[in-house]
């Protein structure tokens, strides 16, 4: 990862330290660089104090619906399993060549025998081979501690006091990686975290242009 | 300007040849240059069509490619391959250039480190060169715009031209490139020699800047040359392969314009026919011109030689040959010339007859003056020398003669006198009956009239004598003579009327003049001249002879008999002369005895000169 200066915070608090029956929680906006909420980002602590907490796995869900993976975006912990139903009418052919996870689901309908464990952290593209224009993001993270960004907010709760490394993700971020932020929690009540990303525009077509037209 | 031209002919040729000339001239120029022009347009259409035509099957074979391009990109299988090893990637792609008939080589890029991961056939390749960088660059940057990421440009790849497309490979993220591509060599230009009405290279620029053939379907042996010689313009321009003329376009296909792509045509091909038609032009305008001047010739010939007929009678008739006449057998202008030139002599012969005639008829003096101002009446009033004679006793002569005999006589005689007149440059008035008239000073003024008249009347007696000489040899009788002169102012021009006149004299002085000729008898003298035309001609000895009383003068008319010049008077005849005149003294002054004296001494005196036989001793003894 590229050492990143910090980036300007609109506002940054001092941590309240609490006695501990109050956690500190952290609320994070994200805009992007027209003052749009962004939706499809992953926010994340990766380490709190330097030490990496230990990953809480859950089992998830992507689905397909009307050829379009649902969520588009989702962060799982390592050792998660997703289970990828497919709520569509036609089958679809979901395959990934992550080096985190590389795995193919043959054309299918409904739900899959089962689902899918998700061992190794990194960033997952999920495709369908008869779909050119579905595409999914799995982020497998080694913390408990993340949340999905919709409609530009995300809530981060229970987390530890201390200095958090925070890291966001989004898929379009212009320069490709995630942005990086130290954080001192409060002992109680909120700290909020504003960024405002900048984002690539999103792929218009997955089709190659028409063509037949002349190039005079 | 003026040019002057000896010959009608000359000036003819010239000023119809030349304009001619120029118009032809500026023909053969017109079609020149039409022609030039009209196959220059014909090959810059043809080229820029065969441009259109070249970039148009590029684009296809492009889209071709595109289009399988952008089905391996979605093709399951090569995406596994992809992500497997590289053998087998190298195996699949294999796989796929056998299908692509219009691709030469494939490549795969990885989008992460930029390196080349396989390619199938070109095994050297082990980097991705600059160029060949630039277009991913630009497909990437598309796709950081949310475009459809894919580049394609013409460049050089390993030292020859190539057209390359880059296309993404989505797995199902952008993960790679493809890469596409075909030679832009001697297989691809071929496809062009029948299609395109024009040669088509394609040249590229190599390392040391110098432009190398691509493919072409030019001859051979052209090659070398187009390399050396071409230059990338943006118009059509001209260049020459092996001494023809080609005329070029060229357009770059690459972003760098190290690639172009050349189009020509023969010049010199297209102009061919119009070689042909410009021989055949010469050859015509050359026969025209022949043609022409050998027309020009005739026509003039019709012309000049006529003219020079008709010169040649002018001169004639100038000189004097009035029977000069000019016959031509043409009906056209000169022939009317002609015709008008033979009525124009005919008449000036006529005239001359008249001439000839009036000075016949008149002297010729008078007819010169006649012919020369416009007859008109009237006259001036001048001092003329008047002289008569006359034939003592004609009608006696006439008797018993006939009228032939009597005209031929007269006219004789006349000859005789009128020679005289006219040599001393007299004029004859006119003949009545026996006398002649004759004007000296009239009508061309002279100073010495009066000394040529009594010069004439001496001359006649000579003249006379042999005539009267010549007479008795006949046996005819003599013709005597006498003559009487005066000098005066008369009037002389033409009197009479205006469709019939003639020039004379009249006045007191011609009257005169006759009178004296009459009075020639009595006193027995041959010529009988006044006081004034003795004074008027000096050089002479004069005999007085009388004081004569005239009608309409107060003074009374002395009058002299002209002996000679006084130059040849001898002493004796002088001395003869100046006895009577001494009696004449006397006797006007009446003293008669001594006059009567005087004129025995003269009588005695005249007695011996012959030129003194004259009645005057008798004539005065009487009185």
């Amino acid at each position: 990862m590229l050492q990143r200066k910090v980036g300007t915070c609109a506002v940054a608090l001092a941590a309240m330290l609490g006695s501990g029956a109050e956690a500190a929680s952290l609320v994070v906006t994200l805009k992007d660089q027209e003052g749009a909420a962004v939706s499809d980002a992953v926010v994340y602590v990766a380490t709190i104090n330097g030490q990496q907490p230990a990953p809480v796995p859950r089992q998830v869900t992507v689905d397909q619906v009307d050829e379009t993976f649902v969520p588009h975006v989702r962060a799982v912990a390592v050792g998660s399993s997703i289970s990828f139903p497919n709520s569509d009418h036609i089958r679809h052919h979901m395959y990934s060549f992550a080096p985190a996870k590389t795995f193919e689901l043959p054309l299918y309908i409904g739900l899959p025998a089962e689902p899918i464990s998700f061992d190794q952290a990194g960033l997952v593209t999920l495709g369908c081979n008869i779909h050119d224009h579905m595409l999914g993001y799995v982020l497998v993270v080694e913390t408990p501690y993340y949340a999905e960004v919709a409609a530009g907010t995300a809530r981060l709760d229970n987390l530890p006091d201390g200095e958090l490394a925070v890291r966001i993700w989004h898929p379009r971020l212009a320069d490709d990686t995630a942005l990086e932020f130290t954080v001192q929690t409060a002992t109680s009540g909120d700290t909020a975290l504003q960024q405002q990303l900048t984002l690539l525009p999103d792929r218009k077509a997955r089709r190659a242009p028409r063509r037949g037209s002349s190039r005079y | 300007m003026p040019l002057h031209f000896q010959r009608f002919q000359t000036r003819l040729l010239v000023l119809l040849l030349l304009p001619l000339l120029c118009v032809l001239l500026a023909v053969y120029l017109a079609v020149e240059r039409a022609n030039t022009r009209s196959a220059l347009t014909l090959i810059e259409r043809d080229l820029a069509i065969g441009i259109a035509n070249f970039s148009a099957t590029l684009d296809e074979r492009n889209e071709s490619l595109a289009i399988a391009g952008d089905a391996l990109s979605g093709d399951f299988a090569f995406r596994q391959a992809w992500n497997t090893d590289q053998l087998t990637l190298l195996s699949a792609m294999d796989n796929l250039l056998g299908r692509l008939v219009s691709a030469d080589f494939i490549a795969m890029v990885d989008a992460d480190n930029g390196l080349l991961r396989a390619d199938s056939r070109r095994s050297d390749l082990s980097n991705v060169e600059p160029e060949w960088r630039v277009l991913i660059d630009d497909a990437e940057a598309l796709d950081r715009a949310g475009e459809y990421p894919e580049a394609a440009d013409a460049l050089i790849l390993d030292g020859r031209p190539y057209h390359l497309t880059v296309l993404p490979l989505f797995t199902p993220d952008l993960g790679g490139w493809v890469t596409l591509g075909f030679e832009l060599g001697p297989e691809f230009t071929a496809l062009f020699k029948e299609s395109v009405s024009a040669d088509i290279s394609v040249l590229f620029r190599s390392a040391d800047d110098r432009w190398q053939i691509g493919g072409s379907t030019l001859p051979e042996t052209l090659l070398p040359q187009l390399a050396e010689g071409f230059v990338p313009q943006t118009d059509d321009s001209l260049l020459s392969l092996a001494g023809e003329d080609y005329i070029t376009l060229s357009q770059p296909l690459s972003g760098s314009g190290d690639v172009q792509v050349v189009l020509q045509r023969s010049l010199t091909a297209e102009l061919a026919p119009a070689r042909a038609l410009r021989r055949q032009l010469l050859a015509i305008f050359a026969a025209g011109i022949l043609v022409l001047v050998a027309a020009l010739l005739l026509v003039s010939r019709k012309v000049t030689q006529p003219l020079q007929w008709l010169t040649a009678g002018a001169r004639r008739i100038s000189g004097g040959d009035y029977s000069a006449r000019v016959d031509l057998a043409q009906r056209d202008e000169v022939g009317q010339l002609a015709t008008a030139f033979n009525s124009m002599a005919s008449g000036l012969a006529e005239k001359e007859r008249v001439r000839e005639l009036l000075g016949k008829v008149v002297s010729p003096a008078i007819a010169n003056e006649l012919l020369q101002r416009p007859p008109e009446l009237g006259g001036e009033e001048r001092e003329v020398t008047v002289l008569f004679t006359d034939v003592r006793g004609f009608t006696t002569l006439c008797e018993g003669r006939e009228p032939q005999q009597v005209l031929a006589l007269l006219n004789e005689y006349f000859s005789v006198l009128t020679s005289v007149i006219e040599q001393h440059g007299g004029v004859v008035d006119k003949y009545i009956g026996d006398a002649v008239m004759a004007l000296f000073g009239a009508p061309v003024l002279c100073e010495d009239a009066a000394e040529r008249a009594v010069r004439a009347a001496l001359a006649m007696q000579v003249a006379l004598e042999d005539l009267n000489a010549r007479l008795a040899e006949r046996g005819l009788l003599p013709l005597v003579t006498g003559v009487g002169i005066n000098s005066d102012r008369v009037v002389v021009g033409n009197m009479g009327s205006q469709s019939r006149n003639n020039y004379t004299a009249i006045g007191d002085g011609v009257n005169l003049a006759s009178r004296l000729e009459g009075l020639s008898k009595r006193y027995g003298v041959a010529v009988v001249v006044s006081d004034s035309t003795r004074r008027q001609a000096p050089d002479y000895l004069y005999l007085p002879l009388d004081l004569v009383r005239v009608k309409g003068k107060q003074q009374p008319v002395e009058i002299f008999e002209p002996l000679l010049p006084i130059g040849a008077a001898t002493p004796a005849l002088l001395a003869s002369v100046e006895a009577f005149r001494h009696f004449l003294d006397l006797w006007r002054q009446g003293h008669w005895p001594a006059a009567a004296e005087a004129l025995e001494h003269y009588a005695g005196l005249a007695g011996a000169e012959p030129r003194l036989d004259n009645n005057l001793t008798a004539l005065y003894r009487q009185r």
